[in-house]
């Protein structure tokens, strides 16, 4: 079953003529996803490799049916790129753009909030069902049908999860990059909530980083309410104190969001920490048993 | 990142700054096939890890011999 993407699911790319763009929304037909149509201002009325190109979200919505988008619009443009698929009635937009300024995206909070769309992103690989549909731009090659759910702020530690559970034979439910910014559309208690409730998900994979508070307020839901077995990583066990590693939101800040506090806090609530993360396929296959 | 991109990256990198400390290497994932290549013919020596754990290991050895 899944969370949130299927086969049914009809994609619209925004940004699709660009490099980024192009390339992945080739890769994503490719996997099996309904790429019904692409969004760039003035290109409107042409193609691109078959696919119909619109100057608008709306248009695209209106003649294609779409119900999902993903966009590959550069950093000055993007919240307007997510903020109009939202007006027209997207109900998922994944959002793959890194470098969003900050303040754009409160005002993209503010925008959504109490509306039906579900923002993934920015600065995330995607969401990908395997088997039935891929939004977003990870290696489709490594992903295998299953039963196990993954949640990461880091792309490519998802694919490493991701490479073990294959290799064990342990497929996946879902595999939801939430991003690396520090203000996300969709965080790991949205997607935990989700992977309670299908009945196709027999455990999680929680993948989180320095920074911030997300991985306590998961591991706090994980202990009110969440009935499967959790396995969890926190990368930059070694990262120094006020450097932003990489992700614009993996930063130390005033003594707090250390990857020592979220291992201790995510234990406590009953997740399985690894603190090597290239235990996660043997410690998921563990608990499977 | 694309495999191939990251291979072109290192091989520029490693040329513009004369490297003369051992390099591992580990690639995944897209374009996968095209990354090796660009790694294969260049002048770069480095050694292959299979996992990260195996990446890990081939580093602390290197560092300790």
């Amino acid at each position: 079953m899944a969370i949130w993407v299927n086969a049914e699911t009809r994609v619209l790319v925004q940004g699709i003529t660009g490099r980024e763009g192009s390339f992945h929304t080739a890769q994503c037909q490719a996997y099996g996803t309904q790429i019904v149509a692409g969004v760039t201002p003035g290109k409107g009325g042409t193609t691109h490799e078959g696919i119909p190109v619109y100057d608008g979200v709306s248009q695209a919505v209106a003649r294609e049916g779409a119900n999902a988008s993903m966009i590959f619009v550069p950093p000055p443009f993007a919240a307007d790129a997510v903020m109009e698929a939202v007006s027209a009635g997207i109900e998922l937009v994944v959002c793959i753009t890194e470098g969003i300024p900050t303040l754009d995206m409160l005002k993209v909070t503010q925008f959504m909030s109490g509306g039906k769309s579900r923002l993934i992103g920015p600065n995330c690989p995607g969401i990908i069902s395997p088997g039935s549909c891929k939004i977003g731009i990870m290696p489709a090659s490594i992903h295998l049908p299953g039963s196990v759910g993954c949640i990461s702020r880091s792309g490519t530690l998802t694919y490493e999860a991701v490479g073990q559970l294959t290799s064990c034979g342990i497929g996946q439910s879902t595999c939801i990059g939430i991003g690396g910014d520090p203000i996300v559309g969709t965080g790991f208690v949205d997607a935990l909530a989700a992977f309670n409730q299908d009945a196709d998900t027999e455990a999680v994979v929680i993948i989180g980083e320095i920074g911030g508070s997300a991985e306590e307020e998961a591991a706090e839901y994980v202990k009110q309410h969440f009935q499967k077995p959790v396995v969890g990583f926190i990368a930059g066990q070694t990262a120094p104190p006020g450097r932003r590693m990489g992700h614009a939101g993996a930063i130390i800040s005033q003594g707090t969001g250390t990857a020592a506090e979220k291992m201790e806090k995510m234990t406590e609530c009953g997740i399985h920490v690894l603190s090597s993360p290239a235990e996660i396929g043997a410690a998921v296959e563990a608990l499977l048993k | 990142m694309r495999c191939d991109i990251v291979a072109e990256g290192v091989v520029q990198a490693a040329k513009d700054l004369g490297v003369s400390i051992p390099v591992v290497v580990r690639l995944e994932g897209t374009n996968v096939e095209k990354g090796r290549e660009i790694l294969q013919n260049s002048d770069l020596e480095f050694e292959v890890a299979l996992g990260m754990a195996d990446a890990a290991a081939k580093v602390c050895r290197a560092v300790l011999t």
